[in-house]
């Protein structure tokens, strides 16, 4: 039986640290700034430095190493495939071994270990964003990050409030996807068997059944929200102001701190 | 050939920081052609002891048993148990997903390798049996009313013809004539020798309508006897969450004060009890 568990890539962790208390558009600056910078690094003692940034920071969100590493571990199987690429498609003179057409180059290798780190380290860093930030709080800053668009027509409330209302029914929809295989597999529905189409066919009584939740859900939804006058984002205040204080500027100016180490490292090639 | 629970328990998320113990060493046996009632508290693991008795649930510890087979992973037996052991999910309408009423019917049966009359039969004869017009065959499911859904999803559990019937709070969301109809099925259930499950919150319901009540309260069992013998278990315990009868609360004071012998949650026994025994107080 297909069970989902576990911490998921982009889970909110619940835990009083520095970091999670930070405002979140300051923590949105610094992985959009990291995500660039990361991907400006070259060298291996500049990606040995983001690494113990990437610990350092869990250590003081109270993150344990494990889960961190555990939620990167379905994005590892496309790290690796593409370091296995670089191998092959760099191209390069010094050839270590060739399988039939295709030879690995010693600068493949080397390009191929650069860009699997930097994707490792890139996804591990998002992942600190999501564990410290809880959804809503994400949109909260989001919306404040994409809120000068608003002006040129950009629906910045709607889009940062349509991906709270989606991260928040993301558990509800496991749950009800569990009950209905559930009942399924009790009037002998058999995922396990059978080839490839067989498997996929076997699936549309759990689809169809979760379609029509998902539509009454929204339907319900949308309901309880006109009920209470929800009506966009226009002359809306916040239950929970985004302040930006001293431990933001903090948070920031050792960010860049950090950058201009990256940096200064990255010159050793 | 009964199903058997021995020493069952059950945490959720073991070895976690969030675990849960959500049943603690449950044990206790259902026959054939008797209504059972399990009957607890929002919490108190009904839920999580439904999905043992068929297999969606493997047992951490203890056993379970269905005419002697044991639940155990991987275990041969484990489709001959669930087609033995029929289970009706809370609101069970929200698992249709076929065209039309016979399809969504012949599911559970066809599964389990009918086709042709025989499958016919079985349709037809659980339609009957839930009272469902044979007319419905070709309708569509979600075209129907939500007490018409509801018996088109149990109808869908009884075209397997389980001999063990179980059923999750079958009661919710139920006006009184659905109410009325549900109790009588049951009750045709175990007359023609099937064993019936039934759980619920609803002790007032359990005791109007079971051969044997077991209620559970936080994954432990309290108590496992008659209607009768759980009143006067009742008069004496007070368990987490589950409200009496106004019937029984009454019976209990007028025990009480010496006004009737007898404890009863009939209130035409109750009137007979006290009529009864009305001139000897005086």
């Amino acid at each position: 039986m297909p069970l989902i568990r576990g911490t998921a890539l982009g889970q909110y962790i619940p835990a009083d640290s520095f970091i999670h208390r930070l405002d979140p558009r300051s923590k949105l600056l610094i992985t959009v700034l990291s995500m660039i910078l990361i991907f400006l690094t070259k060298s291996f003692p500049a990606m040995a430095l983001w690494a113990s940034l990437i610990f350092i920071l869990a250590k003081i969100s109270k993150i344990p190493a494990a889960s961190l590493l555990r939620s990167a571990r379905p994005i590892l199987i496309l790290i690796i495939f593409t370091s296995v690429l670089h191998i092959f498609f760099t191209g390069g003179s010094t050839v270590i071994f060739s399988i039939g057409p295709l030879k690995a180059s010693a600068e493949g290798t080397i390009t191929a270990f650069r860009t699997g780190l930097r994707l490792y380290l890139l996804v591990l860093f998002t992942a600190l964003l999501t564990f410290t930030t809880s959804p809503s709080e994400l949109s909260d800053g989001l919306e404040a990050a994409f809120g000068p668009l608003s002006r040129f027509g950009f629906p910045a409330h709607e889009v940062a409030m349509m991906m709270t209302i989606a991260l928040r029914f993301i558990p509800t929809l496991f749950e009800e996807t569990e009950r209905i295989i559930n009942a399924q597999v009790s009037r002998g529905a058999d995922f396990e068997s059978g080839g490839l189409l067989k498997r996929a066919r076997a699936y549309i009584p759990v689809l169809i059944p979760l379609f029509v939740l998902v539509f009454k859900r929204a339907d319900t939804l949308a309901s309880a929200m006109e009920a209470r006058c929800y009506r966009g984002g226009k002359g809306r205040v916040r239950m929970y102001p985004l302040i930006w204080g001293s431990p933001e500027n903090k948070a920031v100016l050792s960010f860049a701190l950090f950058s201009a180490a990256v940096l200064f490292l990255n010159r050793w090639t | 050939m009964s199903l058997t629970v021995n020493d069952l328990s059950y945490t959720y998320n073991r070895g976690l920081p969030t675990e849960a113990a959500a049943l603690k060493g449950i044990s206790f046996e259902a026959e054939k052609g008797e209504i059972l009632s399990i009957v607890g508290h929002t919490g108190s693991g009904k839920s999580t002891l439904a999905m043992h008795l068929n297999g969606l649930i493997i047992p951490q510890s203890g056993e379970v048993s269905v005419d002697g087979m044991s639940i155990k992973k991987n275990s041969a037996d484990l489709r001959k148990i669930r087609q033995a052991v029929g289970l009706v999910f809370q609101y069970p309408e929200q698992q249709i997903f076929a065209e039309t009423v016979r399809e969504e019917i012949s599911f559970g049966p066809s599964n389990w390798g009918l086709s042709g009359d025989v499958l016919e039969e079985r349709i037809f004869a659980a339609m009957d049996l839930i009272g469902l017009d044979r007319s419905f065959a070709p309708a569509n499911p979600f075209m129907l009313s939500g007490g018409e859904k509801r018996r088109v999803a149990i109808a869908s559990v009884l075209a397997s013809d389980p001999d063990y019937l179980v059923l999750d709070e079958p009661s919710a969301g139920l006006d009184f004539n659905g109410l009325c109809e549900l109790t009588s099925l049951l009750r045709a259930m175990s007359k023609n020798g099937k064993c019936v499950i039934h759980i619920t919150h609803d002790l007032e319901l359990a005791l109007d309508i079971s051969d044997r009540i077991l209620i559970i309260s936080d994954g432990d069992v309290t108590a496992f006897g008659s209607p009768l013998e759980i009143s006067e278990i009742l008069s004496d315990i007070c368990v987490k969450g589950l409200i009496l009868p106004d019937i029984l609360s009454l019976s209990f004071e007028l025990k009480k004060k010496g006004r009737i012998n007898k404890i009863t949650s009939d209130p035409f026994e109750l009137a007979e009890e006290i009529r009864a025994s009305g001139t000897a107080c005086r």
